[in-house]
């Protein structure tokens, strides 16, 4: 028979005597009581010492505290590092002082309310089970995908703090779309070279592991001991290799698409990429286009990318430089300036008294071509003018627009060997506050980098080693400690339907071989290679019960939370 | 030799906190002092901005991240204090802390600087009239009114206002005041707090007045079209120039451009929004002269350039909203984890 122990916490005199009367008189006609004592504060380290040397003089194996929010007493048991005598999962707060005493006006009400908070504590303690915490060992090897900037500043950050990292990279070599820059907007450095010392120290490192002609075919498991299977090509020969990274980094950036339709296929329409192209490969003190100076060039943004800051900032960048450098007449037309980076305004500002021309449009631009050369022609929102006077014509030498920034071609078949949600535009993973920037849908895999959402380079590289933060934090311990208090399925209930690994958002399901026969098994011989179960790994299941609500067969239940211990709280027997 | 990896963590914001319980989950004991009577800093009084569904303000995770600190031994959380010297050089700095009448003297081998921000003092916008009529509020007003209070109320009668206008750029890109920076977080902050008051008040209608609207992440997109097809939120490329309190009542006439007659207009409206953008914490600067730090061109605290153990993280290096403060914590605990263990 169970044994509950009860203390009653007077929170410093927050829950006054005659209150507390009335609740020791109600408790009084319960059974299975073994004791019920007063404390004036639990939360102190002393009541909490007091409190274990009790429970420890044993004749108990449950507990509730009569007092105030639960909340109070995880926190100060969690402070004072203080360790309950019994399983954690056997103890219950009755949180009388918010819940009655300080809701009801009426003190007689407020009794009666608190004693049937009480009355359902104590049944939920009764049905309650204990459960065990576990440990998982961590080895420090990771898998990053990726090769770009991100990925190798990543291997680079994790192999500095003692990780063996393995770099994947689809292409034949490291160093991706970073190559293709210039200059940054905000720091003096040549990318190229910057860039390709980066990639050779990552070369030169010992603990970083590369594999470039590759890609990620399959991955089995789960946090701490996942199975990537990777499969390489060398001209026509194809070789796998299997690794068992703890976890793993995806880096795999963006791909662009440009729009080539009528007049935006004409060859003085280029991208902002060509642009970056033109001005590094430029010689001489202006830009020469087919061997002719170009005068007059006029970048067109936010047809695409309307949400992406790097555009407007790539074109200042660049309308700054040929302004400034090249003597050249520079027009800028957009929706709206972006300037929402460090740095970025003064750069505008500076753009626009070099000479710069800025226009605000809501309509799209028309373009045509006038002379061989293009004639934009806008109607500016920014300026004060009457309607009469719009739009406003430039003929320009050069047209330079934005590329839409796309998911890399891999990505959705990525996500899909990886289980990761695709959000907005098919990039990896939506924005959820709640998972940071950096983590994912499945514990113990993280998304860094363009992969997720372009952006500007340094806060890429903020973003780098934000997650190999969040890596070391992971394996610095060597260890991966849960507790058990997660869904679990009968294997004897299961039909096997495949509902809850499709619901599952954190991919923590899988179906599994199983021994035993299973419910909706047709009559005859059972093929035991056949039937199998789905099996929750409880290191990466996140305890959101959807997969217990949605089972037909109500196999599943999410332990703490079971059907029982609900029913014994309404005081239903099943 | 325990003690010596020590790290002191200068401010409780978010960022402070961030950092804290990064290197906490490294095994890396930390000390935060705040200044204020409790930690938080200015994220702490932000209120959620959810309308029909969640419009990714991150006013949540800063309360959890409160709670989660708060419940850790191993970070010692020192309230109303403030370091007052240092003594000693990169390997080993010997800071004293006051704390009331207090004397502390704590021996710590980093220093993570994390000072925060301060809304911009809108009452130096005299045109605006912020400080002079009750019912010019900023936005910070506003998010705390909604916090606290739990409902939008005209600060001259408690009545709801019907007409409410939202100034962008309040402090920011601003040359008369010598600001050429953008805030960065103000034009997403707004438009939220318009949402949450329209799904609160479908009756209130919102004017956003504004220059470029600046993106956030990668759900704003979808967020600004809901917020275009909204009909009762018009959305006006046009900077006030002006507001005049109106004698006869308590609503503000506001004079600006309206680019589509291309005409200097006046519209009345009842409750008028400030969206400040931030400046460095006015006392931040004496704990620049302290450490020994800089200040970037824009007023913010510029990272120092050799490895000197000391390390500056959050809005206080430059405009940053929650979700990028987290990320530079992460990426500053990093940092601080490599300098001790005297890797590169």
């Amino acid at each position: 028979m169970d044994r509950i122990g009860i203390f009653i916490d007077a929170l410093q005199g927050s829950i006054p005597v005659s209150f507390r009367e009335k609740i020791t008189t109600a408790i009084q006609g319960l059974s299975n009581i073994a004791f019920c004592l007063e404390e004036e504060n639990l939360t102190s380290r002393e009541g909490l010492e007091r409190m274990a040397k009790r429970l420890e003089a044993g004749g108990v194996d449950r507990m509730v505290i009569i007092g105030g929010s639960p909340k109070l007493y995880e926190t100060s048991f969690h402070k004072w590092g203080h360790r309950l005598p019994l399983n954690p999962y056997l103890f219950a707060v009755a949180n009388v002082r918010e819940q009655a005493l300080w809701a009801m006006v009426d003190e007689d009400a407020a009794t009666e309310k608190a004693r049937r908070i009480i009355t359902k504590a104590i049944r939920m303690v009764s049905a309650s089970q204990p459960i065990e915490a576990q440990t998982l060992p961590l080895k420090p090897e990771v898998l990053v995908i990726g090769g770009g900037i991100v990925g190798v500043s990543v291997a680079q950050e994790l192999a500095k703090a003692g990780v063996n990292v393995t770099l994947l990279e689809r292409g034949k070599s490291l160093g991706g779309k970073a190559l293709e820059l210039r200059t940054f907007y905000n720091r003096p450095i040549e990318v190229q070279k910057w860039m390709e010392e980066k990639v050779s120290e990552v070369h030169k490192r010992t603990n970083i592991h590369i594999i470039t002609d590759a890609e990620l075919k399959r991955l089995d498991g789960h946090v701490g001991r996942f199975q990537a299977k990777i499969q390489r090509h060398e001209g026509t020969e194809t070789t796998e290799t299997v690794l068992s990274p703890s976890a793993i980094v995806v880096a795999t950036g963006y791909g662009t698409q440009r729009e080539a339709k009528g007049i935006y296929g004409h060859k003085r329409v280029i991208t902002l990429s060509a642009m970056e192209r033109l001005l590094s490969e430029n010689v001489g003190p202006f830009l020469k286009w087919e061997g002719k100076k170009v005068e007059m060039v006029t970048f067109l943004l936010d047809g695409v990318n309307e949400d992406i800051k790097v555009d407007s900032i790539n074109a200042v960048k660049q309308g700054l430089f040929l302004q400034e450098t090249l003597d050249g007449q520079v027009a800028i037309l957009c929706k709206d300036v972006k300037v929402a980076a460090d740095g970025m305004e003064r750069l505008y500002r500076k753009a626009r008294e070099k000479g710069v021309l800025f226009f605000k449009y809501e309509e799209a631009p028309k373009l045509s071509i006038v002379n061989g050369q293009i004639q934009v022609d806008v109607k500016d929102t920014a300026a004060i003018q009457k309607i009469e006077q719009w739009p406003v014509s430039i003929l320009s030498d050069l047209i330079v627009v934005s590329e839409a920034f796309m998911p890399a071609p891999e990505t959705e078949g990525l996500s899909g060997v990886l289980k990761l949600h695709l959000g907005n535009r098919g990039f990896l993973m939506e924005d959820n506050p709640q998972l940071l920037r950096v983590r994912s849908n499945r514990r113990g895999i993280f998304v860094a980098g363009a992969c997720r959402f372009p952006q500007e380079v340094s806060e890429s590289l903020i973003e780098a080693r934000a997650v190999a933060q969040e890596v070391i934090a992971l394996l610095s311990k060597g260890v991966y400690a849960y507790d058990l208090s997660v869904a679990e399925v009968d294997p004897k209930k299961c039909a096997v339907c495949y509902t809850c690994p499709r619901l599952c958002p954190h991919s923590a399901i899988t179906v599994e071989q199983y021994a035993e026969r299973n419910v909706y098994a047709p009559p005859g011989p059972v093929d035991e290679t056949k039937w199998g179960a789905a099996k929750v790994d409880p290191a990466a299941c996140y305890g959101c019960g959807i997969c217990v609500a949605e089972c037909p067969a109500k196999a599943i239940t999410l332990r703490h939370e079971t059907d029982e211990q609900i029913y014994a709280q309404m005081g239903l027997s099943e | 030799m325990t003690e010596k990896n020590d790290v002191l963590i200068v401010g409780g914001g978010i960022s402070g906190i961030t950092v804290a319980l990064e290197l906490a989950q490294l095994g890396i004991p930390t000390t935060l002092v705040e200044r204020e009577p409790s930690i938080g800093g200015l994220s702490a009084s932000f209120c959620c901005k959810a309308s029909e569904s969640c419009n990714k303000c991150f006013a949540c995770v800063v309360d959890k991240r409160i709670s989660e600190i708060r419940s850790r031994n191993d970070i010692s959380i020192l309230t109303q204090t403030e370091p007052i010297g240092l003594d000693g050089g990169p390997g080993g700095y010997a800071v004293s802390l006051r704390k009331g009448k207090q004397r502390l003297d704590l021996k710590v081998s980093a220093i993570v600087v994390a000072a925060g921000v301060d809304p911009y003092e809108a009452s130096q916008k005299t045109e605006y009239g912020y400080g002079r009529f009750k019912n010019v509020i900023t936005a910070k007003d506003l998010d705390e009114m909604l916090r606290y209070q739990g409902r939008l109320s005209r600060p001259s009668d408690g009545q709801i206002p019907k007409t409410v206008a939202f100034f962008q750029c309040v402090g920011s890109r601003d040359e008369s005041i010598g600001h050429l920076y953008c805030s960065q977080v103000c034009c997403a902050y707004a438009l939220r707090l318009i949402k949450a008051i329209r799904h609160q008040h479908s009756e209130v209608k919102a004017t956003f007045l504004y220059m470029d609207i600046q993106p956030a992440g990668s759900s704003f997109q979808q967020f600004l079209s809901s917020c275009r097809e909204d009909k009762g939120i018009r959305l006006i490329r046009s900077l006030p120039s002006k507001v005049y309190h109106s004698p006869l009542s308590d609503a503000l006439r506001v004079r600006f451009i309206d680019p589509q007659k291309g005409e200097v207009v006046e519209e009345s409206f009842d409750l008028i929004v400030l969206s400040v953008g931030m400046v460095l914490r006015k006392d931040a600067k004496t704990l620049t002269q302290l450490f020994g730090l800089r200040l970037t061109e824009d007023g913010f605290i510029a990272p120092p350039e050799s490895k000197t153990g000391v390390f500056v993280t959050g809005a206080c290096s430059g405009p940053k909203d929650i979700d990028r403060s987290i990320l530079q914590a992460k990426s500053t605990a990093f940092h601080v984890h490599q300098y001790l263990k005297g890797g590169n």
